[in-house]
C-alpha cells in the first residue's frame, strides 16, 4: 500500500442523500480520533477493486469539530473511470477503505469581512466545511446553491433549516435560475467569492465577476479535475530501466503506481504539485494548474496524475 | 522518559548574564555548518525525531534553560507588550498552536506536563511552572490572555504564527521575545517576501522562491526544519531593535582577552508545522546560545567556527552585525586551525 495513505478506516455510515449522491462516514480501524481539518480540505480515498485500487480526492463534508468520524459525498461519474461507479456499488457499512491526511486546495479566505459562496450540484461540498466554520467563527457569510430539482440538492434542505437567512436555493426544475450578476452586484467592501461547481457554472461566474471589475484575488475557486482518457503510450523509466505501457483509460501517475514505483501525490487533479516529475524525452501535453507557463514550455517536467504524452512516448527520470 | 535538570537559582539573559550551558547542554548543542565555508541555501528537512538525548528527540525541545528563558519572556513582555502582536483573523490559528504545543508537551515529556480533555472541556497542567488551568477549547474568555500567548508563555522559543493565502505565507500572529535584530512590531502582517527583504545575496539566488513554493506544500503531520545561526554579544536572547540602545554598543566592548567568554554563537532552530484546522503554518525560532569558550572545547567545532569566520561574505558578515570585531574574532579562532 501507498505510503501516501495514513489510516485504514471503516465505514459507518452510508446513505443515499439524492439519487446521485451517496454520503459516506467513516471511523478509523484503530479506534483513534482522525486530525483535525480546516475547511475546503480534500482526503484521498483509495479503495481496492481486488486487482488495483482507485484513489479519488473528495472533499470533507462533515464537521470539522468531531475528529471521530470522517465524512464524504460522492457523486455517480458512470462515464467516469470507476472509482465513484465502485464506491456507489461496492463500499456498504463495514466496508474498509484507506484514507490519507486532509490537504487544502481551497482555503477560506481568512481576513474577508463577508463570504460569498456560490455552489452548483456536487460543489456544494467544500461548503458544508465552510458554513461550519464560518458558523463557529461568527462570520458574515451567504451561500448561493443551485441544483437541478430539490430531489438532487444534496443538503439543501438541511442547511436550509439551519441557515434561512444565509442560504439562497435555486431549483432549475422550477425555473429558477441563480442570476450571478445580481449575486455580485452591491457586496461589501471586503467581500470574497468562492465558486465550486460544474465547470460551465465555474467559468460563466469568473467571466461575470471578472466583467463587474471584481480583482482576480478576491474571487476563488475549486479547480481540480478528473483525469481524462488519451491515446495510450509507453514510459521509460531513465533511473530504474524499465519501460511501462499506460493505456488509453489510466493516468500516468495510476501506471506508475501499478508498477509498484512510489510518487508522492495529494489532489490527483493536476493542481497541488506533489506529483512533479522529470521529464527526460518526449513531447508533453500539459493538463494541470500547477506548472508556470515557463515549466510547462520547457517540456523538462510533468504532473503525471492528469498530464500525458503527446506522443507514443517519454522518458522520466525516475 | 526524557529527564531535564532544570538550572537553579534562575539564570539570566540581560544585566549580568549568569547563562551557562552545562556539559551536557554543549554536547547536544545544534553545531550548524556542514562544510567550511558558509552561504545562504534552502537547507531544510524533515522534522523527524533523533537520538535519545538530542535536541531533536521530542518535537519540542524544553532543556536545562526552561525555567530561566519563561522568566525572561515574562520581564520582556512586561516591558514591551507588544512583543506579542495578533490580527483578528488568527483566532483558528492560535487554538491550532495551543493543542499542537499542548499535546507535544505531554506526550513527550509526561512527567512534567498534562492535558486531560473531556470535550472542548481541557485540564492543562505544567509542572515546572507551577500551572494547572482549567478551559473551553475555543472559548477565549477560559484564558487570562490569547490562546497563542498563553501557550507560548510556556514553550522556550519564538514563534510566529502564519496565514496561508494567495499563495503566499503572511506573518498574522507572533510571539518575539529573542528576536536576532527584528522587530515583530514593525513585521506583523508581511508577506513572506517582504519579511525576509533585508537578507542580502539570498534573493538573486532564488532562494525564498524555492524555500516558500517549498513550504506551502507543507503537510499536516510532516513538519521541516532548518537551521539559522548569528552571534550575538554576552548571552542576550533579547537583541530586538526595540532595546537596541541596551545592547548595540556592547559590539564594541570585544577585545582578544574577552573573545571567549562574550561572543555567542546563536543558533536557530526553526521548525514549520501546518495547522490542521486554520490551513495556516507555526514557524517556531527556538534560540541556543553557546559562548566560543564553551564552543571551542570540541576541536572539530573550533576548527570549522575558524574557517566559516575567516571565509564569511562580507554583506554576511555586514547584515549580522559582524564587521567591528571579525578581525579579533577570526584572531582568537585560529588558535585552534593548524
Amino acid at each position: 500500500m501507498s505510503t501516501n495513505f495514513s489510516h485504514t478506516a471503516r465505514v459507518i455510515r452510508a446513505d443515499q442523500v439524492t439519487p446521485l449522491i451517496k454520503h459516506f462516514s467513516f471511523e478509523r480501524v484503530d479506534g483513534k480520533p482522525f486530525s483535525p481539518f480546516s475547511a475546503g480540505s480534500h482526503v484521498v480515498i483509495g479503495m481496492n477493486n481486488g486487482t488495483n485500487t482507485h484513489k479519488n480526492p473528495y472533499s470533507l463534508v462533515g464537521s470539522s469539530n468531531n475528529f471521530m468520524e470522517y465524512e464524504i459525498a460522492v457523486r455517480l461519474d458512470s462515464t467516469g473511470r470507476g472509482g465513484s461507479l465502485f464506491m456507489h456499488n461496492n463500499i456498504e457499512l463495514g466496508s474498509e477503505i484507506q484514507i490519507g491526511n486532509p490537504y487544502n486546495l481551497f482555503p477560506v479566505y481568512k481576513p474577508a469581512k463577508k463570504h460569498l459562496m456560490i455552489a452548483g450540484g456536487v460543489g456544494i461540498t467544500p461548503f458544508m466545511t465552510y458554513i461550519d466554520e464560518m458558523n463557529l467563527m461568527h462570520s458574515n457569510f451567504e451561500l448561493h446553491y443551485s441544483v437541478r430539482d430539490f430531489e438532487n440538492g444534496a443538503f439543501a434542505k438541511e442547511l436550509q433549516d439551519k441557515y434561512p437567512n444565509q442560504v439562497n436555493l435555486y431549483i432549475q426544475a422550477n425555473g429558477v435560475m441563480a442570476n450571478f450578476n445580481e449575486i455580485l452586484d452591491n457586496q461589501p467592501l471586503g467581500t470574497h467569492v468562492y465558486v465550486c461547481g460544474p465547470q460551465q457554472m465555474v467559468a460563466d461566474a469568473l467571466r461575470i465577476a471578472d466583467e463587474m471589475g471584481w480583482p482576480n484575488s478576491s474571487v476563488h475557486s475549486e479547480e481540480f479535475k478528473a483525469p481524462e482518457p488519451g491515446n495510450p503510450f509507453t514510459v521509460t523509466l531513465a533511473k530504474s530501466d524499465c519501460k511501462i505501457n499506460v493505456r488509453s483509460r489510466e493516468s500516468l501517475l495510476e501506471a506508475l503506481e501499478n508498477a509498484n514505483i512510489e510518487i508522492p501525490y495529494s489532489c490527483r487533479g493536476g493542481a497541488c504539485g506533489f506529483c512533479k516529475t522529470e521529464v527526460i524525452d518526449g513531447e508533453i501535453t500539459h493538463r494541470d494548474y500547477f506548472l508556470t507557463d515557463a515549466e510547462k514550455a520547457s517540456g523538462n517536467c510533468i504532473m503525471p496524475c492528469i498530464s500525458r504524452a503527446q506522443g507514443d512516448h517519454l522518458t522520466l527520470n525516475i | 522518559m526524557t529527564n531535564v535538570a532544570f538550572k537553579k537559582p534562575l539564570e539570566t539573559y540581560r544585566e549580568d548574564f549568569t547563562y551557562a550551558n552545562s556539559e551536557k547542554a554543549i554536547k547536544r548543542f545544534p553545531f550548524p555548518y556542514p562544510e567550511d565555508q558558509y552561504m545562504y541555501s534552502v537547507n531544510m528537512e524533515h522534522h523527524v525525531r533523533g537520538e535519545t538525548g538530542s535536541i531533536y528527540e521530542n518535537t519540542f525541545d524544553v532543556d536545562e534553560h526552561y525555567l530561566s528563558e519563561m522568566e525572561e519572556r515574562r520581564i520582556v513582555l512586561e516591558k514591551d507588550p507588544d512583543r506579542f502582536v495578533t490580527l483578528s483573523h488568527m483566532d483558528l490559528h492560535q487554538w491550532d498552536v495551543l493543542e499542537l504545543l499542548m499535546e507535544s508537551f505531554a506526550q513527550d515529556y509526561p512527567k512534567y506536563f498534562s492535558l486531560t480533555k473531556d470535550g472542548d472541556h481541557w485540564i492543562w497542567e505544567n509542572h515546572p511552572l507551577g500551572i494547572k488551568h482549567s478551559f473551553i477549547f475555543g472559548d477565549k474568555s477560559t484564558l487570562p490572555c490569547e490562546p497563542a500567548e498563553y501557550i507560548t508563555r510556556q514553550a522556550q522559543g519564538d514563534f510566529v504564527l502564519m496565514d496561508q493565502r494567495d499563495n503566499d505565507l503572511y506573518a498574522d500572529t507572533a510571539m518575539i521575545t529573542c528576536a536576532a535584530d527584528w522587530s515583530v512590531p514593525f513585521d506583523l502582517g508581511m508577506s513572506f517576501m517582504e519579511w525576509h527583504g533585508p537578507v542580502p545575496l539570498a534573493h538573486g539566488m532564488g532562494v525564498f522562491e524555492r524555500a516558500l513554493k517549498y513550504l506551502l506544500m507543507i503537510r499536516l503531520g510532516q513538519p521541516v526544519r532548518r537551521l539559522n545561526w548569528t552571534l550575538t554579544i554576552n548571552s542576550r536572547m533579547d537583541t530586538s531593535p526595540e532595546v537596541y540602545h541596551e545592547w548595540g554598543h556592547e559590539r564594541g566592548s570585544i577585545t582578544p582577552e574577552n573573545v571567549g567568554e562574550k561572543i555567542h554563537l546563536r543558533v536557530e532552530v526553526q521548525t514549520l508545522f501546518r495547522l490542521p484546522r486554520s490551513n495556516g503554518m507555526l514557524f517556531g525560532i527556538r534560540t541556543y546560545l553557546i559562548s566560543m569558550e564553551d564552543l571551542c572545547k570540541n576541536p572539530l567545532w573550533a576548527q570549522r567556527m575558524h574557517r566559516v569566520v575567516k571565509s564569511l561574505h562580507p554583506e554576511i558578515m555586514d547584515y549580522k552585525g559582524i564587521t567591528r570585531y571579525h578581525k579579533t574574532l577570526q584572531d582568537w579562532l585560529s588558535q585552534f586551525d593548524h
